[in-house]
C-alpha cells in the first residue's frame, strides 16, 4: 500500500494555474460563460465582486446584534442574514454563483473561495474581515465580535484550509519547496 | 515476479486497482480488489459544529451528494430532537428521488450500457458513452434528458444541482413554488415516458450473458418501509443468502448487527454482519428484500425480473437490471410527489434550539446502498466522534470475491486479454462502486489491474 504524504496541497500551490473557475462545484451559468470563450480564445470580463453583489436581501444598520449558530431559529427571507445574526460569508466570498444559498435562505458557506481583496492583500484573512464587516454592520467593537465567532476552521475556512492561500501569503513556504524540488 | 497491469479501470467513480496473484503454472492463485486512496472526512469532521455536517458531507462525492446531505440532516434532526413537518419531509424524499434518477441514469446508460450494447470485447476506445452515442444516438439523448431532470429536480428542491444546501436540522430551508412544481412535473412525466420505453432495451440487456460471472453468495441489507421499496424512511432489513429474515435496525442499534473491519491491502473498509457473515447492499439487495416497489410500472418490471432470477438472486450482473427498475420507480415516485398538492406547502421547517440528544444516526438508502451517518456531539453540538458507513465498504467483500472468481475464469497462462480485463471490470462496475465515498475515512478507482507471479 502506498504510504500517506505528510500533507495535502491544493493544485495551485504546486502548479501554475491559468484560470481559476471558482465554486464547489462551479456553477452551470458561469461555465456556460467561460468554456465557449476559452475554446474560442476570447478574453472575458468577469465579475470581481462578492456574493453580496448578487444577493437580493436588504442590508441596513442592526442594533442589539448577537451571533446565532446557523441552525438556530428560522431566518426571514427579506433581510441580510449576517444582520440577522447568522454567520453568512457572502461579503468575504467570491461571487458568480448568483448568491444561490442566501436566496434559498441558507447562509453562504464560502464555497467559491475568498473574495478578491482577501486574496490580494497579505494582511487580510477571512476571520479578520468577517469580524470587521460585522462590526461595521452592528456598531459592536471588533474585539467583542471576535469573541463571539465560533468554529473558525469549519465555518470560515471550510474551503480554504487545505490551501496555502490563507497561510503567510508573502512568505509562503511552498515557493521554497518548489525551488528545492526543481534543483 | 510477473505483473500484468490494466490501468485505469474505467467507468467507475474514483480510483481502484485489482491485483492478481499467479502460481508457477501461470494460473490464478488469488486476486484482490484494492483501494489506495484516503479522504479523511471522519477525522476532520471532529470539532465541527453538527449543523455543518449536512453542508460538509455532500463534498464526499459529486455523484451522490444528496444522499450524504440527507443522511446528515436526518442525524441532526435527532440531535436537536425535532421531526421535519409534512411538506419538509416530502421535499426531502423528493430530493432523494432526484438523486436516484440522476445517479442511476448515469450508471445504467453511460457507465454500464456500453458493455452490453457495444459488447464486452468491443475496443476500449469505443466502449464508452461516446461510442454509445454513435451507436445509439436516440438512447444517448434520452439518457441525457433523464439525467438532466434528476439534476434540475435536485437544484429546485436542494438549492444546487451538485452539493445541495437546503436540508437543515428540522426540515428544509425553502418551499417549492407552484410555478417550479408545474415545470418539474412536466419534466417528470417526460422522464417517466423515457424510463418506460427504456425498459424494452434494459430487459434484454443481459440476454446471453453468463449470470454466473462474479458469483458470490452473501446475505443482503436494505431499507424497506413495511415491505415497500423506500429510500428515505424505514428500517434497514437484514436477510440471509436465501432471503430469510435475520433482523432489522433503524438507529444506533446498527452496531448490534453490523461491524466494520479492515484488511492491510486496502484503505477501503469492509463491513459484515455481527457473527461474521457477509452481505451486500444496493439495487440487488433492495430488490431481494422488498415485497413490492409500490408503483405500477416498476412493480410490473419487478415481476418480470423475479420470473427470471427468482425472488432472491445472488447474480452480480443482475445489479444492472435491478438498478434500472429502481430508476423506473424513482421516475414514478417523482410524478406522484409532484402531483401531490401538499408538495408546495409552507410547513417545511421545525425551528430548533439546543442539543437534545448527544448522538444522532442518519440512516437512508443512497443509490449504491445503505448509508449510515453516526455522529456524537458535546453539549454545544460540536462533533466529538463520527462514523460514516457507505455502500461501497459494504460491497467490498462482494467485489473482492467477484474479482477473484472472474480472474479464475479469464486469466489464461498468466496472460490477460483486453476482453478479459474488461470482464473483471464489469464485475466491479455492476456494483457501481464509488471509491471517493468509500474512502472518506482514510482512502482511488480508475482501476489498475496487476497480475503478480508469486515466486
Amino acid at each position: 500500500m502506498p504510504p500517506f504524504l505528510y500533507r495535502a496541497f491544493a493544485v495551485g500551490d504546486l502548479v501554475k494555474i491559468d484560470y481559476y473557475i471558482v465554486g464547489c462545484p462551479p456553477k452551470e451559468a458561469f461555465l456556460k460563460q467561460i468554456i465557449p470563450a476559452m475554446v474560442a480564445g476570447d478574453t472575458l470580463e468577469l465579475s470581481r465582486k462578492s456574493v453580496c453583489s448578487e444577493c437580493d436581501r436588504i442590508m441596513g444598520p442592526v442594533e442589539n446584534w448577537t451571533l446565532k449558530h446557523r441552525h438556530e431559529g428560522v431566518p426571514d427571507r427579506e433581510h441580510c442574514l449576517l444582520g440577522q445574526g447568522y454567520l453568512c460569508l457572502g461579503s468575504v466570498t467570491f461571487g458568480r454563483c448568483g448568491a444561490s444559498c442566501p436566496k434559498n435562505n441558507i447562509p453562504c458557506h464560502g464555497c467559491n473561495g475568498p473574495s478578491l481583496d482577501i486574496l490580494r492583500e497579505p494582511c487580510r484573512d477571512i476571520y479578520g474581515m468577517m469580524a470587521r464587516r460585522i462590526s461595521d454592520l452592528t456598531g459592536k467593537p471588533q474585539k467583542e465580535v471576535e469573541k463571539e465567532l465560533y468554529d473558525a476552521a469549519h465555518t470560515m475556512y471550510a474551503f480554504t484550509i487545505g490551501s496555502l492561500i490563507m497561510e503567510d501569503k508573502e512568505n509562503s513556504k511552498i515557493r521554497d519547496l518548489v525551488k528545492e524540488r526543481s534543483r | 515476479m510477473k505483473e500484468i497491469t490494466i490501468s485505469p479501470v474505467t467507468r467507475i467513480e474514483g480510483h481502484a486497482g485489482v491485483r492478481i496473484y499467479l502460481n508457477d503454472q501461470g494460473q490464478v492463485d488469488s486476486a484482490h480488489f484494492q483501494v489506495v486512496e484516503l479522504r479523511g472526512f471522519e477525522k476532520f469532521l471532529i470539532g465541527a459544529s453538527i449543523e455543518e455536517a449536512p453542508r460538509i458531507t455532500p463534498r464526499i462525492c459529486g455523484i451522490c451528494p444528496s444522499a450524504h446531505h440527507l443522511a446528515a440532516a436526518k442525524a441532526t434532526d435527532q440531535i436537536f430532537g425535532v421531526e421535519p413537518p409534512a411538506t419538509g419531509k416530502k421535499l426531502r424524499e423528493l430530493l432523494s428521488i432526484g438523486q436516484f434518477i440522476h445517479s442511476h441514469a448515469l450508471h445504467f446508460f453511460m457507465l454500464a450500457a456500453p458493455d452490453f450494447i457495444l459488447g464486452h470485447d468491443a475496443p476500449a476506445e469505443t466502449r464508452n458513452v461516446i461510442g454509445l452515442a454513435r451507436h445509439s444516438p436516440d438512447l444517448a439523448k434520452k439518457a441525457i434528458a433523464v439525467r438532466k431532470f434528476g439534476q434540475r429536480l435536485t437544484e429546485a428542491v436542494g438549492g444546487k444541482p451538485i452539493h445541495p444546501s437546503n436540508a437543515v436540522p428540522g426540515g428544509m430551508s425553502t418551499a417549492l413554488t407552484e410555478g417550479k412544481k408545474a415545470e418539474l412535473l412536466t419534466m417528470a412525466n417526460e422522464a417517466l415516458g423515457i424510463a418506460r420505453e427504456g425498459w424494452d432495451v434494459a430487459r434484454g440487456l443481459l440476454d446471453g450473458v453468463d449470470m454466473e460471472f462474479g458469483a458470490v453468495t452473501t446475505g443482503f441489507l436494505g431499507m424497506a418501509n413495511n415491505g415497500v421499496y423506500s429510500t428515505y424512511e424505514g428500517p434497514a432489513m437484514m436477510v440471509g443468502p436465501d432471503g430469510g429474515q435475520l433482523g432489522s435496525f433503524s438507529g444506533q442499534d446498527y452496531t448490534n448487527f453490523i461491524e466494520e473491519y479492515s484488511e492491510d491491502w486496502s484503505y477501503l473498509k469492509f463491513a459484515r454482519f455481527k457473527g461474521g457473515d457477509y452481505y451486500r447492499v444496493g439495487p440487488l439487495a433492495r430488490l431481494n428484500i422488498v415485497q413490492k416497489m409500490g408503483t405500477e410500472h416498476a412493480d410490473a418490471a419487478l415481476a418480470e425480473y423475479r420470473e427470471r432470477f427468482g425472488t432472491v438472486t445472488q447474480a452480480t450482473l443482475a445489479y444492472n437490471l435491478a438498478r434500472y427498475i429502481e430508476f423506473l420507480a424513482s421516475c414514478e415516485q417523482a410524478v406522484q410527489l409532484l402531483s401531490d398538492p401538499g408538495i408546495t406547502g409552507s410547513d417545511i421547517r421545525t425551528p430548533v434550539g439546543a442539543v437534545v440528544n448527544r448522538r444522532g444516526i442518519g440512516l437512508i438508502e443512497a443509490p449504491r446502498g445503505t448509508l449510515i451517518h453516526d455522529y456524537s456531539v458535546d453539549e454545544n453540538g460540536v462533533i466529538e466522534r463520527c462514523n460514516l458507513i457507505v455502500a461501497t465498504c459494504q460491497n467490498n467483500y462482494g467485489m473482492d470475491r467477484g474479482v477473484e472468481d472472474m480472474a479464475r475464469r479469464v486469466v489464461e497462462n498468466g496472460a490477460l486479454t483486453d476482453g478479459a480485463a474488461n470482464r473483471i471490470e464489469m464485475i466491479i462496475r455492476a456494483y457501481d462502486p464509488c471509491i471517493s465515498c468509500a474512502t472518506h475515512a482514510i482512502g482511488r478507482m480508475p482501476l489498475k489491474i496487476e497480475c503478480v507471479r508469486r515466486t
